[in-house]
């Protein structure tokens, strides 16, 4: 597990496969035949089906998660898609701290992370805001 | 601002359907094993209690604005077109853990709508959806920018 204070290491997905994405569907209760159904996909002009964003998100959340070390440290997040993402494709997750501030009681940092496919082409953006530990640990 | 921002302005402030539902423990499994998450909090409940929660812990992101009420309700409740709408950006603000078995309730309101300039216009619809647990606490807070191009 990554230090609260450290920068994690970068995060590499595993390659997105079909039965995956049918997974991830049903858990999230989202039956588009835009992730599911490859004709109709290629009907409405994408080259396959899309890899659902709730994917990225999952990632992007790990991500912070461990960055802020416990999800209760974890104020809030967001992220901002920028290219669809497709089967058999791969993501690679880094991120670097933007800065501190100090709110009451608390240091807050505020750090930002981009997903990017193996072969270098942007998919989405994502920064986040967590309540830095002290050093007993004890955060938000 | 064309006549159809005018026309779709109309609907700023109004409210999605109310919703209400069970954050089910086996969905949690299923979305922490397809993503292959690492933290056993989100797939084993005896780690999620050992490490002090009442169930399985829901990842951040989990929770989404239309996990417990059909997108198409949502999106229709504003005159928004499934088919055409494009997620923009979603942002969540986390005020207090949710698990496997909590009961989930809240609504969704179109906050803002702006037109958007450029070669294919475009509305930016702002949503937010705020969700309370069983015990009445406000547990998370959505805001969403959905895209639909105007031609």
């Amino acid at each position: 597990m990554t230090s609260p204070l450290q920068e994690p290491a970068e995060f590499i997905s595993p390659v997105i496969n079909r039965v995956d994405i049918a997974w991830i569907c049903v858990a999230t209760d989202d039956p588009s035949p835009l992730h599911l159904d490859e004709p109709f996909a290629k009907s409405v002009g994408h080259r396959s089906v899309v890899v659902p964003g709730t994917m990225l998100i999952g990632w992007f959340g790990q991500y912070f998660e461990e960055w802020a070390g416990e999800q209760k440290n974890l104020r809030d997040w967001k992220v901002r898609f920028t290219s669809p993402l497709w089967p058999d494709e791969q993501l690679k997750i880094s991120g670097k701290t933007v800065g501190d501030s100090v709110v009451g009681t608390d240091t807050i940092r505020e750090v930002e992370a981009t997903a990017v496919t193996t072969d270098g082409r942007a998919v989405a953006r994502a920064t986040a805001r967590f309540v830095v530990p002290d050093a007993k640990g004890n955060g938000a | 601002m064309s006549a159809s921002t005018q026309a779709a302005l109309a609907v700023v402030g109004q409210t999605a359907p109310r919703f209400r539902g069970v954050v089910e423990r086996l969905r949690l499994i299923d979305y922490a094993r397809a993503l292959r998450l690492r933290n056993p909090v989100h797939f084993d409940r005896a780690a999620a209690v050992a490490a002090g929660y009442r169930d399985v812990l829901a990842p951040p992101g989990f929770v989404i604005s239309h996990s417990l009420q059909p997108r198409s309700v949502k999106l229709g409740s504003f005159g928004i077109d499934e088919g055409r709408a494009l997620a923009g950006e979603m942002r969540f603000e986390l005020f207090a853990p949710i698990c496997g078995g909590d009961e989930l309730s809240g609504q969704t309101v179109l906050v803002d709508l702006r037109e958007k300039a450029g070669k294919r216009p475009m509305h930016a619809y702002a949503l937010e959806t705020r969700f309370t647990n069983q015990a009445g606490e406000t547990v998370l807070v959505i805001n969403e920018t959905i895209m639909q191009w105007l031609e």
